[in-house]
């Protein structure tokens, strides 16, 4: 395969390289943002599993630079245009609005710490800790990062400025083997969120890659307790083919009396019950007649066997422009295209070693009888 | 709603997952983990004995057996369970499987589990349990009826807290009645080692012996060896085996185990990729490391032989490795030592045997007893091989024999072997550089004896030698050709043809009718620029001495220019004769053997490219089943990677070839040969780069392979069911291996190695299940209650994954599409001798074209005069465009073409126009966007969507659309927004939309609908959440829009298939309506109704 092969197959992976991008993923937060607008009034940020560090060069651009990054606008303008060719005939006049580009707003007191288990290129503004995130020594340094002040042998694992938005990006190197991918991902997930519940304020927002797989409505109905609003969005530069999606929690309302502790952290064996009153309302079986014509089904609990066991099913929300670009779809290169090198070359496996030897050995397909190493 | 009493019902059937737990029970039984469920299978029939569900939402990853007590611990994720084994009579009879007191969560996932060897008085069954998060819990299960096994309760309480850091492995290990060992592998590469006591009683504390930085990779495999003797590895008394996603295979050395570190958190200020310190005092001394598999390294695990390994210590048992991988090999170790100079004890890993067990990737599962060793796949077999097993020896056949055996010592430097076949299993003819022709006999422990047969001039400088059973015919460059019957071990010549002999071909004679029985075969010589070749059928006539002299009859065959004959076979069609050529380039010519044929016989029909323009190497025959006389069954090898099967009949003193079946086997380009097994299975050999492969092409399993170096030597091959024996020339030396047993025996073989990606079930004569995967193979299945899914061909010509299948209305063609343009039309053909289903294929010419996916397809056949079929096939590509094919006789013709907007196409569906007569179709797209359009395939070259409807918000990755009574249809669509449509189409093109937003609590990736009655369906969902829904739904026609639909979920079950992609209807041979769920294997559901 040629090189702008992939450049073909994946829009976002060209467009990532043409915009400066790390990685292609930036485009699902400027789509997550697109849809819950996750930056409105925010200022301290935790990026967790930062690195190659795409989701902390969003941050950079919008809190400290202040710009007004989106998605380019060729594939949208081919989108339009044949509506508008449809169109033509009738009389209907289709306007297409050239948006003018506000100035950049830089935001005050912008706080970003970005934490990843690889070591990450600095970016300008942005403190980097390389620490493993459910290791419980991490959250000194976190505090540290977020809090000059902060004394470590305070005993408190709370932040004193808590932050505002907690992101991660995290994945693990799947095996294939389905549940065990789907724990090490929810374990992953408790690991954001037992930081997050650490240094989150009230009212903040915590959005995390989930795997939609078995079990997933029990970490959902685990969101739904911490937080007011839990919503699995996918976004369209995400791949439909995918199971990955991210769980965006809003008003982080963390129920009375509970304590963030990494020493006893929620997720293994240890879950938060639901207080007895707001959380949980029973649906009912209704029909609902949305705007846009479809008349929705809720089934209602009763039919759910949701409740007794803790399981729940958080609503989904497809983010960004049907008109964007579809991560699915294959594209036809424009005239003269040049395929750019990654901004970022990847980081190296823990089998670059082996494939040297290989090599070393004559080759990876010759002669799979590997000796002994010296 | 959840009140109302339906009446249908979901009932499992069966399910082929990948196997993720095997262990022996006693001597004569596996215990399996296959999603869900429990089997036991007998080891001596491989034939299953019992089954049972052991929880209901999660796969089984590990079993404990106690065969003296009955009991079993099964355990998968945080749940765990005791299970009692009851034999019922002797062994060909059902073993019950019981669960004792349910299951219990211990709330995180268990990764090693080990029987207590002292558990209390009142624990009838005592576990320690490691976590992935390094926590020692103790399960116990406790009897509290008086009778044992009644009335069992389980409790679990954590002996030893974990740590926040996640593991991807452990193992526990015993050292005595109270203390565990414990090796857990972290994500990092970091191995600790820590033991604890082990008390129901006291607050245990735990110790922690080692932290180090073991491998580069994430750690997936540790195991503690037992104490070791002193002459297994003179030194170590216990050894730790690791093994990572670095690929390689550690062995450390953990004998000294007063050796105590600091716990992790207090030795790491950072954490993270590299933060354990390279050179920390805390790590055991490496004794070895090695580099195997192509990829990812799950399993470790220790194996002993009763060998003697040092003289000092007779009774010292040999230790190796054995690792399983992601690559679906094992891979056995063998451990050298060496004492260096200085009196120090090296050790080194070397591999000795690497086995491919399972087809695709990963071994989920693996165990080794004292004898055996069972692994199981992802692709859902069971591998069953020994324990320890070393490979075939291959011996050299000494050069020096020949000097031995000559009467006068030629010029030994020369002396070599030319040319050689085997002329029983166990014999050699093989020809010298000196002329002579030898027999050399392969004794069982590797050496040989030789026994000479005089020498020739004529085969000095040129020679060959070729054989049947028992026979063999050497041949050289005066054109003299000797026969050697092993009956009589005497030379004789037998023919002769003029000119330098190119090829010489045997073929089973033909007995004439009435004929006497004729064991020697016919003789087809061909000689360097002749325009004939010449036959010879020989018979053995006994003298008047009692020695045997041959009768010869000859005929001489027309050549076509450039035919070059590479395989010869004589075959009998409706009472006459025929001689069949396969060619250099590919061609099969066949001539009719008229007797007293004084001039050449010209052939009767020659066709090419059966083979592409690749030599037929080997041709054989079978005749059809009574009341097929005319005909026969052609089986064909080539060097174009396949073999073929052609309708060979003879009508109107004419020939003609028909293909019925051609597939590519999964080794080659260089198929040599093919055989029938005495139980009718094909047998198939050749090369795969440096090795000589032997395939059963029935069960689809290699049976032998021998690294030889490639196919450009001479070799000899004399199959046998155990493998056969093998010869060839290395440099100027004779090599040969004979292989006595297979290398393995699979249970269930034949599932995708890599999860399914589209179903399709025919709704033809005979049901056939076409599946298509991500290992770019499609299979077809049949599916029987007593054998539930058993694959009859698999179908190897796509290089990407899978998109879509479909089946023509009849049955007769699959239609299959994937990336790079690919789209093939395999056409079907039933009842062909020996391999039951005939497939062949025809390519669109665009396959490979560009990197475009064709995500789906809709096909229907024309009705054309003439012969042939014809097929409109519209297809929908990934980059927003659709192209309407006609596809007849194997020409593709583009019709039209067109483009939707930016999304990417997912599916076409026809729609069937109920206005009555119209000569233009009508059909519907689906797409990433969430939108259904409809098309109308009016004649013109360019296509244009004429309607959008929204029904989700992203992908529509499955539906399914039925006419109700009125003439409207009911589009059933499953969505990735987690939703399922219901929509009703009117016949004017109204669309209305019920949409269940929370059908799933993941992607709806499938549905399947059966229907129930006029207007009353039973629709079942599939999502990656791995539940299977069952909604039924009913249309009051009389009703508009959506008020008219009805919709009831009626059942919520787990299905073990994870990454469920497609289903299908299924009809189970009781004629009750079946679903087939397919992802990571495949699950069956049995439709009840209720009366």
């Amino acid at each position: 395969m040629g090189k702008s092969s992939k450049d073909k197959r994946d829009a976002y992976y060209r467009l990532a390289k043409e915009q400066g991008w790390r990685a292609r993923s930036a485009f699902k937060l400027l789509q997550l943002d697109e849809e819950f607008d996750l930056f409105e009034g925010v200022t301290r940020v935790v990026d967790l599993c930062a690195a190659p560090g795409s989701w902390s060069q969003v941050l950079s651009r919008v809190l400290i630079k202040g710009e007004r990054v989106g998605r380019a606008a060729y594939e949208d303008k081919r989108h339009k245009e044949f509506l508008r060719l449809r169109q033509a005939a009738s009389a209907e006049q289709v306007s297409i609005d050239e948006p003018e580009t506000p100035a950049n707003q830089p935001r005050k007191d912008v706080k970003i710490v970005a934490i990843d288990l690889q070591p990450m290129s600095p970016l300008e503004g942005i403190t980097c800790l390389k620490a493993d995130i459910t290791h419980p020594s991490t959250i000194p340094l976190l505090l540290n990062a977020l809090d000059p002040d902060f004394v470590p042998t305070s005993t408190s694992v709370e932040a004193a400025q808590p932050v505002d938005l907690v992101l991660s990006d995290g994945a693990p190197d799947v095996t294939g083997l389905h549940d065990l991918d789907i724990y090490i991902q929810s374990q992953l997930l408790w690991a954001a969120l037992n930081l997050a519940l650490c240094v989150l304020k009230p009212g903040g927002k915590f959005v995390a890659k989930i795997f939609r797989g078995k079990d997933v409505d029990l970490l959902y109905a685990q969101m739904t307790i911490l937080f007011e609003h839990v919503t699995v969005a996918k976004p369209r530069s995400s791949r439909a083919s995918s199971v990955e999606a991210f769980i965006v929690c809003t008003n982080f309302q963390p129920p009375k009396g509970f304590k963030a502790s990494l020493e006893n952290p929620l997720g293994a064996g240890r879950t938060v019950k639901p207080s007895s009153e707001a959380k949980g309302e029973r649906t009912q079986a209704c029909r609902r007649t949305r705007a846009d014509g479809i008349t929705e089904l809720e089934l209602g609990s009763d039919t759910e066997d949701e409740d007794q066991h803790g399981r729940w099913i958080a609503p989904f929300l497809a983010c960004g422009d049907l008109s964007a670009f579809d991560a699915d779809a294959s594209h036809k290169l424009p005239e003269g295209h040049v395929s750019l090198d990654p901004v970022q070359p990847p980081t190296a496996p823990p089998y670059k070693r082996a494939l040297e030897e290989r090599k070393k050995m004559g080759g990876a397909y010759g002669k799979t009888k590997l000796g002994e190493m010296k | 709603m959840s009140a109302r009493q339906e009446p249908h019902r979901l009932h499992h059937e069966h399910h082929k997952v990948p196997v993720t737990a095997t262990t022996f029970y006693a001597d004569d039984l596996l215990l399996t983990g296959e999603g869900t469920h429990l089997v036991a299978y007998q080891l001596e029939s491989q034939s299953q004995r019992g089954s049972l569900e052991i929880f209901p939402s999660q796969a089984i990853h590990n079993i404990l057996v106690q065969p003296e007590s009955n009991k079993i611990v099964v355990y998968g994720g945080s749940l765990i369970a005791l299970v009692s084994l009851v034999r019922n009579g002797d062994a060909a009879s059902e073993i019950i499987l019981e669960i004792l007191g349910g299951y219990n969560d211990v709330g995180d996932w268990i990764f090693d589990a080990a029987f207590s060897p002292s558990p209390e008085q009142e624990e009838l069954i005592c576990v320690a349990l490691i976590t992935a998060h390094n926590a020692l819990i103790r399960c116990s299960f406790k009897s509290s009826g008086s009778d044992p096994g009644s009335d069992v309760s389980i409790s679990t309480k954590t002996v030893v807290a974990g740590s926040n850091c996640i593991l991807y492995c452990a193992h526990i290990s015993w050292l005595d009645n109270s203390l565990c060992l414990i090796a857990s592998g972290t994500a990092f590469g970091d191995i600790i080692l820590w033991s604890s006591h082990f008390d129901s009683n006291k607050t245990a504390l735990a110790k922690t012996h080692y932290i180090f930085p073991a491998h580069e990779g994430s750690v997936f495999g540790v195991q503690i060896s037992p104490l070791l003797e002193e002459g297994t590895l003179r030194g170590p008394s216990r050894v730790l085996a690791s093994c990572s996603d670095d690929r390689t295979v550690r062995l450390w050395d953990i004998s000294d185990l007063d050796c105590q570190c600091p716990s992790l958190t207090e030795i790491q200020r950072e954490t993270g990729f590299g933060s354990t310190d390279e050179n920390n005092a805390y790590a055991p001394p490496l004794l070895a490391r090695a580099m195997g598999h192509i990829s990812r390294i799950w399993t470790v695990r220790f194996v002993f032989e009763e060998k003697i390994v040092d003289d000092l210590y007779p009774a010292a048992k040999s230790l190796s490795i054995a690792s399983f991988g992601e690559d679906a090999t094992r891979i056995t170790w063998d451990i050298t030592k060496s004492t260096s100079a200085t009196g120090i004890n090296q050790y080194s890993l070397h591999q000795s045997r690497v086995y491919p067990l399972h087809s695709g990737k990963n071994i989920w599962s693996s165990t080794v007893s004292d004898k055996r060793c069972a692994t199981g796949g992802a692709d859902g077999s069971i591998a069953l091989l020994p324990a320890v097993d070393k490979s075939p020896g291959v011996s050299e056949i000494k050069n020096e024999l020949l000097l031995l055996a000559s009467e006068q010592a030629p010029n030994a430097a020369k002396e070599v072997y030319k040319s050689f076949a085997f002329v029983s299993n166990d014999t050699i003819i093989a020809t010298t550089a000196q002329g002579r022709i030898v027999a050399v006999t392969l004794n069982q422990d590797g050496t040989s004896t030789l026994e000479p047969f005089g020498g020739y001039d004529s085969l000095k400088s040129f020679s060959m030698v070729a054989s049947a059973s028992d026979v063999a015919f050497v041949a050289g460059i005066g054109g003299l050709v000797h026969i050697w019957p092993q009956w009589t071990r005497r030379c004789a010549s037998v023919a002769e043809v003029h000119g330098k002999v190119a090829g010489m071909f045997l073929s089973e004679p033909i007995i004439s009718n009435g004929g006497v029985e004729n064991k020697i075969p016919s003789v087809l010589l061909t000689t360097v620029g002749a325009s004939t070749a010449h036959l010879t059928d020989i018979r053995a006539v006994l003298d008047n001495s009692g020695l045997e002299s041959y009768e010869t009859a000859h005929r001489n065959l027309k050549l076509a220019p450039g035919f070059i004959v590479t395989s010869f076979l004589l075959v009998r069609i409706d009472h006459r004769d025929f001689a069949i050529l396969g060619s250099r380039s590919g061609s099969l010519a066949a001539y009719q053997m008229l007797t007293n044929a004084d001039v050449p016989i010209e052939p009767t029909s020659i066709i090419a490219h059966c083979h592409g323009k690749d030599a037929v190497t080997a041709l054989k025959w079978r005749s059809y089943p009574t009341g097929v006389e005319n005909s026969i069954c052609l089986f064909s090898t080539g060097r174009d990677g396949t073999y073929a099967v052609h309708k060979v009949s003879y009508q109107d003193s004419l020939v003609s070839f028909g293909l019925v079946h051609q597939i590519e086997l999964p080794f080659g380009p260089n198929i040599e040969g093919l055989d029938f097994t005495p139980d009718d299975q094909l047998r198939v050999w050749g090369f795969k780069s440096k090795n000589f492969v032997v395939h059963n092409a029935t069960t689809q399993q290699d049976v032998a392979t021998t690294q030889c170096g490639g196919v450009h030597r001479n070799w000899t091959y004399e199959p046998s069911s155990s493998g056969g024996a093998f010869a060839w020339n290395q440099a100027s030396t004779l090599m040969w291996t004979a292989q006595t047993r297979l290398p393995h025996r699979s249970i269930h073989a034949g599932g995708h190695g890599r999860e399914i990606k589209a179903v399709a079930v025919s709704t033809g004569t005979r049901q056939l299940i076409a599946t298509g995967a991500e290992d770019t193979d499609i299979k077809i299945f049949s599916h029987s209650a007593q054998r539930g899914l058993s694959c009859l061909q698999t179908l190897r010509k796509h290089n990407t994954g899978i998109q879509h299948l479909q089946w023509s209305e009849d049955g007769y063609y699959l239609f299959s599409s994937a990336g790079f343009e690919e789209f093939n039309v395999w056409k079907i053909t039933q009842h062909v001798p020996v391999v039951d289903i005939g497939v062949c294929e025809s390519s669109h010419p665009r396959s490979g074209g560009s990197d475009l996916r064709i995500m789906g397809f809709n096909a229907s056949q024309r009705v054309v005069d003439g012969p042939g079929d014809a097929f409109d096939v519209t297809m929908a590509y990934s980059d927003s465009s659709i192209k309407h094919w006609l596809y007849s006789n194997g020409t593709w013709t583009l019709q039209a073409s067109g483009d939707y907007l930016t999304a990417c196409l997912t599916q076409v569906l026809p729609l069937s126009s109920q206005s009555g007569i119209s000569t233009s179709k009508q059909i519907l797209t689906t797409a990433t966007d969430g939108h259904v359009a409809s098309w109308r395939l009016d004649g013109s070259e360019k296509l244009g969507w004429r309607q959008r409807h929204k029904i989700h918000q992203n992908a529509i990755l499955d539906e399914s659309i039925h006419y109700l009574s009125d003439g409207s249809a009911l589009l059933v669509t499953a969505g990735d927004d987690n939703g399922i449509g219901l929509s009703r189409l009117s016949a004017d093109g109204e669309i209305a939309t019920l949409l269940i937003p929370r059908a799933h609590a993941a992607a709806v990736t499938a549905l399947a609908v059966h229907k129930a009655s006029n207007d009353h369906y039973c629709v079942v969902s599939a999502s990656i959440d791995q539940r299977v829904k069952l909604w039924e739904v009913r249309v009051d026609v009389a009703r508009q829009g959506t008020e008219s639909i009805e919709v009831y979920k009626v059942q919520n079950v787990f299905t073990s298939v994870a990454d469920v992609s497609s289903m299908a209807v299924l009809q189970l041979n009781d004629g009750a309506t079946g679903f087939l769920v397919c992802g990571v294997g495949m699950d069956v559901w049995r439709l009840s109704t209720s009366s």
